[in-house]
């Protein structure tokens, strides 16, 4: 499996635009995830009307294992009914080699939810609930399928890490289901042409992870108008649109050692006619990363108007002297994921899990006076009900060691900082990770913008 | 791979933090969050409407610090953008019904809390947004942004305004309660910029122009609703699809009415000519399209215009409910431009307002009845009848419409009549660039 690095153009895009173009840019940079050491030669974007649905119907299965994770009781339905999307094929060298990374994103448009979820828990003897969650946003999973030149693709709709089954309710989690997954094989070139029908009906059963079931798919892609620009990093702006052009320096941070017990205790609210529609009436929940080495990101970005000299930025991130860093925007990012650990208690019954969609992210200000946040991302969901930990901005702290960045190693501190609430969740964040990272090898690159 | 996806979304949640500093005066940091919940309530009708064992939540939950504003916390009344995640309503439709979810909003979708001065002297906050009960039963948007949230302001140059607290509320047949831990702090922006210094935003160049000869006529016409209504009859999709809205087996009509509505219309249109007409070769050059752009508008409606919807409702289990939701000086309509002799176009638009269809039964939305399209309903008129005193313009949208958890098919008509009550015709000089 190789790494793939998102590229630094859209990073560094998404780090200084504002949050209405960073749902843009998320997409794009999602969809132009380029493996380590290769170079990106064009990407085509193909948007996509997606017809039909999913259907997931799950219960908790003794066969499959439901009593170790305490998920017997559980028995419900999510239907994800996205309408658009996109389907981006990258055209990239890699190693003399020209490859293909086709990734299919869906989306729901302007109306509504995507996924919707009815999830029942029994309790014997007793009075169960029914949770019903929905959710529209974005839906992706690293689903990406690479192929070389006239080769063939499979388009995916379930991959590990992705997020559209996930909801706040119990139930199999998108990697779960990916050996299922409706999937479409389809030539490079077809995909190039664009305007295609790709069916991914059929109904497939499953036993895994605690849970059996079914998922039924009548999902119809039709494909549009592809465009294509010869390089992301410059793309074909409107003509009359003022550009600049502008440095981008990125320096890669390597993890040296990283731990910690960063997570959250998490409760269902008191109201009781919000938690009865949730089913998190006396909820109590912790969450973890998983004390087993989580997974690092770390940039330091650099960027400003390409004119001035390339030292000034590099005295900006703290990488030389005897620049001029004023004018020049240094900002480090830092992501840890790992594996969530959950344990849910409610009825007496418990619910333990454990899933790869825990991260701690942060960025921090190298110059001037250093503004920084952290936020935990990627869901933290489980097969086992929970929060979206997703609205959590600023609810981690970060801290560098005075004078760090003049050092060959520091250190960066996540802490846990405050409380925060989701939907039918109140959510205390506690503990710390600490990551070692050592400095790395640093690029640069000029592209253009719009003008502010 | 996870973990390039994962830094991405990292990077993407954090990007508010690097707004550029001329772009902001004030910075809005807002945590907590707001949570509308109502029930039937036999003392304001909900038995007549069928909507007494009805109850149900949404959460207005502000995600993270971008919010901004250029006008600041100091003076005057105070508009605190917010960017809430998508809101999830959930709705329970009662013994022998099911339940009810949807996201009325959509995603991204924004929200605007206006602090100002209340009757009593003290600051009282508005949440001005499209959220509500969406497609389940509860309360409207106008319902949810009527309910007043006292503030708390702190004194400094940078207050903290608290909304904290607990309001009942009443919408339609349902009384509610509003439990807010809302606070909002402000600080003057700086986001991520760092070291970039903050300025004033630049100044664009003065674009050079010069003097034209335009061949021009305007028409200002008084439009009223003449009886009509638009009509939608709609049925839950078929299992699975229905389970979500609890629209399983249901059935139900929606009628658009304006029993009363008055505007104002204005279409211009123009061309560049080398030498002055008079009114007269205007007004002909006019009929015979040669006079292009310029468009329509339309003024803000007559404050005794309204807008009705009517909507009958039955459920599974022999659920019904039945409602009437008159809108008090509704914004409807876009009027497209004139484009050579096609004459103009109104076009109800649902983007100009809360959904146009909603009441407080459960039921389709406007986008799903209508679509995406702003010009599916939609009345022309052509230029060769725009000079006439007195016209009438229909506007339909007959067929039939999938949306989710609801399909059904759309008749009727709305029709206005146009009188028209000034014409200036002629040629004007003007600086073009």
């Amino acid at each position: 499996m190789r790494r793939v690095r998102p590229v630094v153009v859209a990073l560094a895009m998404a780090a200084l635009a504002g949050p209405a173009q960073a749902q843009v840019i998320s997409r794009q940079v999602i969809a132009i995830g380029v493996p380590e050491g290769g170079k990106v030669l064009s990407e085509t974007d193909v948007p996509v009307t997606v017809k039909g649905g999913l259907v997931v119907s799950f219960r908790g299965d003794a066969a499959a294992g439901c009593a170790s994770y305490g998920l017997c009781s559980y028995t419900g339905t999510v239907i994800a009914r996205p309408t658009e999307g996109d389907v981006t094929i990258a055209t990239v060298r890699q190693h003399k080699r020209i490859e293909h990374i086709a990734t299919l994103i869906l989306d729901t448009g302007e109306n509504g939810y995507t996924v919707s979820a009815r999830v029942q828990r029994s309790v014997p003897g007793g009075q169960g609930g029914t949770c019903i969650d929905g959710q529209g946003s974005t839906f992706f999973g690293d689903a990406r399928s690479t192929a070389a030149r006239g080769g063939m693709v499979t388009l995916r709709v379930f991959a590990r890490g992705g997020s559209l089954l996930q909801t706040r309710c119990a139930g199999p989690l998108d990697g779960d289901l990916a050996g299922v997954s409706p999937a479409a094989r389809v030539s490079v070139a077809r995909l190039l042409r664009g305007r295609t029908i790709l069916h991914l009906s059929g109904t497939r059963t499953f036993a895994v992870h605690g849970f059996a079931g079914t998922l039924t798919s009548s999902l119809v892609l039709r494909l549009g108008k592809p465009s294509t620009q010869p390089q992301p990093s410059t793309p074909n702006f409107p003509s009359g649109l003022k550009t600049q052009r502008e440095r981008i320096v990125t320096e890669r941070l390597k993890v040296v050692r990283a731990a910690g017990d960063l997570g959250a205790t998490v409760s269902g609210t008191s109201d009781p006619v919000v938690c009865g529609l949730l089913d998190t009436c006396g909820l109590t929940e912790t969450l973890a990363l998983s004390p087993a080495a989580p997974e690092f990101f770390g940039q330091v970005i650099a960027m400003g108007p390409a004119s001035r000299p390339y030292r000034d930025f590099l005295t900006a991130m703290g990488l030389a002297r005897g620049g001029r860093s004023r004018g020049i925007s240094a900002v480090l990012f830092v992501s840890l994921y790992g594996r969530v650990q959950a344990e849910i208690s409610q009825a007496g019954a418990t619910c333990t899990d454990t899933a790869k969609t825990g991260v701690v992210s942060a960025a921090v200000g190298i110059s001037g006076r250093p503004p920084s946040s952290g936020a935990f991302a990627g869901g933290w969901r489980t097969q086992c009900p929970g929060p979206l930990l997703t609205g959590s901005l600023n609810r981690v702290a970060v801290s560098l060691s005075p004078g760090a960045l003049r050092r060959r190693q520091f250190t960066i501190d996540l802490t846990g900082h405050g409380s925060f609430t989701d939907d039918g969740y109140v959510i205390s964040t506690q503990g710390m990770e600490s990551a070692l990272v050592r400095r790395g090898p640093v690029t640069s690159q000029v592209t253009t913008f719009p003008a502010p | 791979m996870f973990r390039w996806l994962a830094g991405t979304l990292a990077v993407a949640a954090l990007a508010p933090l690097a707004l550029p500093a001329h772009a902001v005066a004030e910075e809005f940091s807002p945590t907590g969050s707001i949570t509308y919940t109502w029930q039937g309530d036999p003392t304001r009708g909900c038995a007549a409407e069928g909507l007494c064992a009805v109850r149900g939540a949404l959460i207005l939950q502000p995600v993270g610090s971008s919010g901004v504003s250029s006008s600041g916390p100091s003076v005057g009344p105070t508009d605190v953008p917010l960017e809430p995640s998508a809101a999830t309503v959930r709705v329970s439709d009662g013994a022998g019904a099911g339940d009810c979810v949807d996201i009325p909003s959509g995603p991204g979708v924004g929200a605007n809390l206006k602090i100002g001065r209340g009757p009593g002297g003290g600051l009282v906050a508005h949440v001005e947004s499209s959220l509500s009960s969406g497609r389940c039963a509860g309360p409207l948007a106008s319902d949810l942004a009527a309910v007043g949230i006292p503030v708390r302001r702190s004194p400094g140059k940078h207050p903290t305004f608290d909304l904290s607290g607990t309001r009942s509320f009443a919408a339609g047949p349902f009384t509610g309660m509003l439990v807010s831990t809302l606070v909002v702090r402000t600080g003057s922006s700086g986001g991520g910029s760092l070291s970039v210094s903050p300025g004033p935003p630049p100044v664009g160049l003065p674009v050079p122009t010069h003097k034209v000869l335009v061949e021009r006529v305007t028409l200002r016409y008084r439009i009223s609703s003449l009886p009509g209504t638009l009509d939608a009859s709609f049925s839950g999709e078929s299992d699975p699809f229905c389970a979500a809205l609890d629209s399983c087996a249901a059935t139900g009509s929606i009628a658009l009415s304006l029993p009363e509505y008055r505007n104002t219309l204005f279409v211009s249109a123009s061309r560049i000519v080398t030498q002055r007409v008079d009114a007269g070769r205007a007004l002909a050059d006019f009929r015979r399209g040669l006079l292009h752009g310029g468009g329509g508008g339309l003024g803000p409606p007559a404050d005794n215009s309204t807008a009705r919807v009517v909507e009958m409702f039955a459920g599974p289990g022999g659920w019904r409910c039945q409602d009437s939701v008159d809108s008090r000086r509704p914004t409807l309509f876009g009027a497209a431009g004139l484009r050579s002799r096609s004459g103009i176009a109104l076009a109800l638009d649902s983007s100009l307002g809360p959904d146009l269809l909603r009441t407080h039964c459960p039921g389709p939305s406007f986008v799903d009845v209508f679509g995406n399209s702003r010009a599916v309903v939609r009345g022309s008129i052509g230029a060769d009848r725009l000079l006439a005193h007195h016209s009438v313009i229909s506007m339909t949208s007959a067929g039939s419409f999938a949306g989710l958890g609801y399909a059904g098919s759309r008749s009727g008509a709305l029709r206005f009549s146009l009188t028209l009550e000034r014409a200036r015709a002629g040629t004007v000089e003007e600086e073009r660039p």
